[in-house]
């Protein structure tokens, strides 16, 4: 088997996201106001604000990459909360509380000036307001309103017919509350908030996320998988974090270029690929070496997780001559749109079949509920496209469940038992 | 809790005639010993757990929303009256949804004060997600009030005899004074 060769996307990409956090202190001390926020909020009128962001979620994703998370869920039971609560939502949260900043990645984080979180889960609501009490900095909770009649195709009617995909009601409740908070970004900062460096900034990002679409059809279509998912993930997630800025819309076009150029060069992750998988649910944070386990010994490899092709589809939204209604389509249902029959198994068992997919790994954790909820139903819906689903029941940022000597023999073995493809 | 539970299936003019002879009906009736309880955590409607706890005293109070009237009472109707039905509801503050979450840890300790308990036990649903999270200052703020707490975990679903005698112990070491 030839050795894989990493993008070099891929450290450029790591290398900015660290320089920038380590800045982040120091730009804070100069004045700067930060924000911390949830994923599926619309960070772009932060961006368009001036205000760095960082997400919950990624921040969650580098402590377990680093080793923490046993400590910090430890320290999570010492302060008196069980263990059953959310995990991949609270563990920044019990890494603020703990208060011993020296122990987080990269210095730790500053104080945030504002926090933002929507109402997605009802937990989100509890997390953000011990952030609110500790940190004293203002909390700006956005609604989650559900629609009554999902259509299970979100991905095509998302792209240009939101508004009657949302409803009208929900847009006109989102922009609103997102007027609510452009006055709090406004008294936050001190300064105007600039709509036009804002509609701007949302074209920028139209340009980012058709870049990243472009990436995730050749990766689709292409004979054998091109790259490693540990590899498509910070490609796309960092800049989505910096979404619209001169540096993420260059990125994504390089890391797309990059792509092209392996696809047109016939390279694969395995040479003798005979199994393509999805890995289904967040990041294995804590140990993303595992996505590559099954490569050598069942030329098997993860073509496909989320964040490339959501990238796409999550977030590509045609402007109407509104911007902030624009975002309000991206948003309105966003996280449920990866989480929630009937959206997330018709968008699975789509993806599956567009990706050629031979087997479905399914991260199921037990104890953030909004994220494991529709499981079932993608399992389902994956058996009826034809794909084989191995359940893993694990968490993604909770190393201390994780026995991965037992999933890997777990899945080896489901693997075993396939009819196996001839090498492309 | 069943009293108030109830009024969730009957009708109102039936729940509070039968409401208004239970209390006629226990007029007359001598307290029973033990101490004064109350029960928070994860809503609960289980008549076994309220039987078994009972067994150290008498629960005085249960601040969760169950049985509670959803929405809450609101003005009549006019042109104000949805505004007023929505914040009605989003601001229930003994559920453990409900912002701010001081607010929902206020109304449970005022709740336990006010029915003077010299013993809080918490208890909470296995699948609780809400709840945990205002539970350690639920728990400081009783301490600081004075009244003794005892934390049984996660009940389980249906009648669970090793859980029924776990309870027993603990609520036998956990009372107020002990």
């Amino acid at each position: 088997m030839t050795a894989y060769r990493p993008l070099s996307s891929t450290a450029l990409a790591g290398t900015y996201q660290r320089d920038w956090t380590k800045s982040l202190r120091a730009r804070i001390a100069g004045g700067e106001r930060f924000v911390f926020a949830n994923a599926d909020t619309p960070h772009e009128l932060f961006h368009a604000a001036g205000m760095p962001v960082v997400a919950n979620q990624w921040w969650s994703a580098l402590i377990a990459a680093k080793q923490l998370s046993g400590h910090y869920f430890d320290r999570m039971q010492e302060l008196g909360f069980h263990d059953r609560l959310a995990r991949y939502s609270s563990l920044p949260l019990i890494a603020l509380l703990d208060g011993d900043v020296s122990v987080q990645p990269w210095g730790g984080l500053p104080t945030p000036s504002l926090l933002c979180a929507r109402q997605s889960a009802d937990d989100h609501q509890r997390i953000f307001s011990l952030w609110a009490e500790k940190t004293g900095a203002p909390l700006f909770m956005f609604s989650a309103a559900g629609i009554p009649d999902p259509q299970p195709d979100w991905w095509v009617r998302q792209r240009h017919d939101w508004e009657a995909f949302n409803g009208s009601a929900r847009l006109d409740l989102m922009v609103a509350e997102m007027r609510e908070l452009i006055a709090l970004i406004e008294q936050t900062t001190g300064r105007p908030f600039d709509h036009d460096g804002f509609g701007a900034l949302m074209q920028a990002i139209h340009v980012q996320e058709t870049a990243f679409e472009e990436a995730n059809e050749a990766v689709a279509a292409a004979a054998r998988c091109p790259i490693r998912i540990a590899e498509q993930i910070p490609n796309v997630m960092i800049p989505q974090w910096h979404r619209g800025s001169e540096w993420a819309v260059a990125h994504a076009e390089r890391f797309r270029d990059e792509v092209l150029e392996r696809v047109a060069a016939g390279d694969a992750v395995c040479a003798d690929e005979r199994l393509r998988m999805m890995w289904i649910g967040a990041g294995l944070w804590f140990d993303t070496d595992f996505y590559a386990a099954f490569e050598e010994s069942h030329g098997a490899v993860f073509a496909w997780s989320m964040y490339l092709p959501f990238a796409a589809d999550g977030y590509i939204r045609h402007d109407k001559g509104d911007p902030l209604r624009t975002l309000a389509a991206r948003f309105a249902t966003m996280n449920e749109q990866l989480h929630q029959p009937p959206w997330v198994n018709a968008w699975l068992a789509h993806q599956a079949k567009k990706y050629r997919i031979d087997v479905a790994v399914m991260l199921v954790p037990r104890h953030d509920r909004f994220s494991g909820q529709g499981s079932l139903f993608a399992r389902r819906a994956l058996e009826e496209a034809g794909v084989r689903v191995i359940e893993i029941w694990a968490d993604m940022v909770d190393q201390r469940d994780w026995d991965r000597r037992a999933m890997y023999d777990l899945i080896a073995g489901e693997l075993d038992r396939l009819p196996v493809r001839r090498p492309a | 809790m069943r009293w108030r539970n109830a009024g969730r299936y009957l009708g109102a003019g039936e729940h509070a005639r039968l409401l208004e002879a239970g209390v006629a009906a226990s007029a007359g009736r001598t307290p029973r010993g033990g101490a004064r309880i109350g029960l928070v955590g994860s809503p609960t409607a289980d008549g076994w757990l309220y039987d078994l706890i009972e067994e150290a005293g008498t629960i005085v109070a249960d601040p969760h929303p169950y049985g509670l009237a959803w929405p809450p009472p609101v003005p009549p109707a006019g042109p104000t009256s949805l505004d007023a039905i929505l914040r009605a509801a989003t601001c229930n503050a003994l559920d453990p949804r409900s912002l701010p979450v001081a607010a929902h840890r206020r109304a449970v300790v005022d709740a336990c004060v006010a029915a003077r308990c010299d013993l809080v036990v918490f208890q909470l649903d296995e699948h609780d997600d809400c709840f945990g999270w205002d539970l350690p200052a639920i728990r400081d703020s009783l301490e600081e009030a004075g009244i003794a707490a005892v934390d049984l975990g996660f009940r389980p679903g249906w009648d669970d005899p090793d859980w029924r005698e776990q309870v027993r112990v603990q609520l036998r070491t956990a009372g107020p004074g002990r």
